[in-house]
């Protein structure tokens, strides 16, 4: 009986060794936790960026602070509850500052090269960061006006 | 050891191992050739599918890690974008839930049901048993098998890699271990005939 004892612990160990090993390649629960939280903060940004891209279409002008845009997107930090810091750099660009948890500049695959201008795709800084996002040209286009041509 | 059976509807045959609930003793027949119950066989079931569970892990996670220290041709050229890597990444973290329940259970079983068959070899006439390792045998006969042709397969198309030879180790490792343990087995049941 005691070698099947011995060959379990053996064999307790060596999953043991496996699920570690697995963990520090996956990411441990608690980083995970982290890179979701900043996942959500992008997808808070990619949502604003189409408000403001209709509040755009609709005012022909970037809104003065976040809450001037219909309530139905949350401008709210999803960790902290504060709100997005806002930023308008004229004339079409603007953006977006919170307090990352984690630095994704090594692991995001950048596709804005390819035309791409999504929120998901920015790099940002572990703590309080900005993600400058850009009024897509067919938005710009579609108010057909003087100063936007 | 003394046993004592997790339901009461299940009588107890052999009074010499398994210690009686109060009031049954008395009424039950003695039956010293067959001290089994259904009991037994349903551990014994559950003991291999936490077998098989742990088994697929096992090899699953091996052959993340040799992919990932070992690439292959292919994994090295073709797959290495961002979405590919998440993919498995959250396989991998299945795989580790898997190894992290099947493990205990599979412990707990093992020893369990190898302690009772020590102590009362009548546990090894179970039907159940004997299906389940011949069942266990033939599937480990035909992984290995398999992966055998695989790489005399390979080996004359000449795309024999290291990562290859890996998953060759891997699988014959962790397929053998099972294999050659129940073929023991086997043995040791075909020499008490109960």
């Amino acid at each position: 009986m005691f070698k099947y004892y011995i060959s379990i612990v053996l064999l307790g160990i060596f999953v043991l060794a496996l699920i570690v090993e697995g963990i520090i390649i996956a990411g441990s629960p608690i980083s995970q936790k982290d890179i979701q939280l900043d996942n959500n903060r992008l997808q808070a940004f990619e949502s604003i960026k189409y408000q403001i891209e209709n509040y755009y279409k609709t005012n022909n002008k970037l809104p003065a602070s976040l809450g001037e845009m219909s309530s139905n997107v949350s401008t709210q930090d999803p960790e902290t509850k504060t709100s997005f810091d806002y930023k308008i750099i004229p004339p079409y660009s603007y953006q977006l500052c919170t307090i990352f948890s984690t630095d994704n500049s090594k692991t995001v695959t950048n596709y804005n090269n390819y035309g791409s201008d999504s929120a998901l795709d920015k790099t940002h800084k572990k703590g309080y960061d900005c993600v400058a996002l850009k009024l897509s040209d067919y938005v710009i286009n579609s108010v057909r006006t003087p100063a936007s041509r | 050891m003394q046993e004592t059976l997790p339901t009461p509807n299940v009588p107890p045959q052999n009074a010499s191992q398994v210690s009686t609930p109060a009031g049954v003793a008395s009424t039950q027949p003695i039956v010293k050739t067959s001290s089994t119950t259904m009991w037994d066989a349903f551990e014994h079931i559950l003991m291999f599918i936490s077998l098989y569970v742990m088994a697929t892990s096992i090899a699953l996670t091996l052959y993340f890690f040799a992919d990932k220290w070992f690439p292959g041709v292919t994994a090295e050229s073709y797959y290495r974008s961002s979405s590919w890597n998440d993919l498995k990444l959250n396989l991998l973290r299945g795989y580790l839930a898997a190894l992290i329940v099947s493990f205990p259970l599979f412990a707990y079983f093992f020893l369990h049901i190898t302690k009772r068959t020590m102590l009362n070899p009548a546990m090894r006439s179970i039907k159940s048993r004997k299906t389940l390792i011949y069942i266990t045998l033939i599937v480990a006969f035909i992984i290995m098998l398999v992966n055998i042709v695989s790489t005399v397969y390979n080996l004359l198309s000449g795309n024999i890699t290291l990562n290859f030879v890996l998953h060759l180790l891997i699988t014959l490792s962790v397929t053998g271990v099972i294999f050659v343990y129940y073929l023991y087995q086997v043995r040791e049941d075909r020499k008490i005939n109960v």
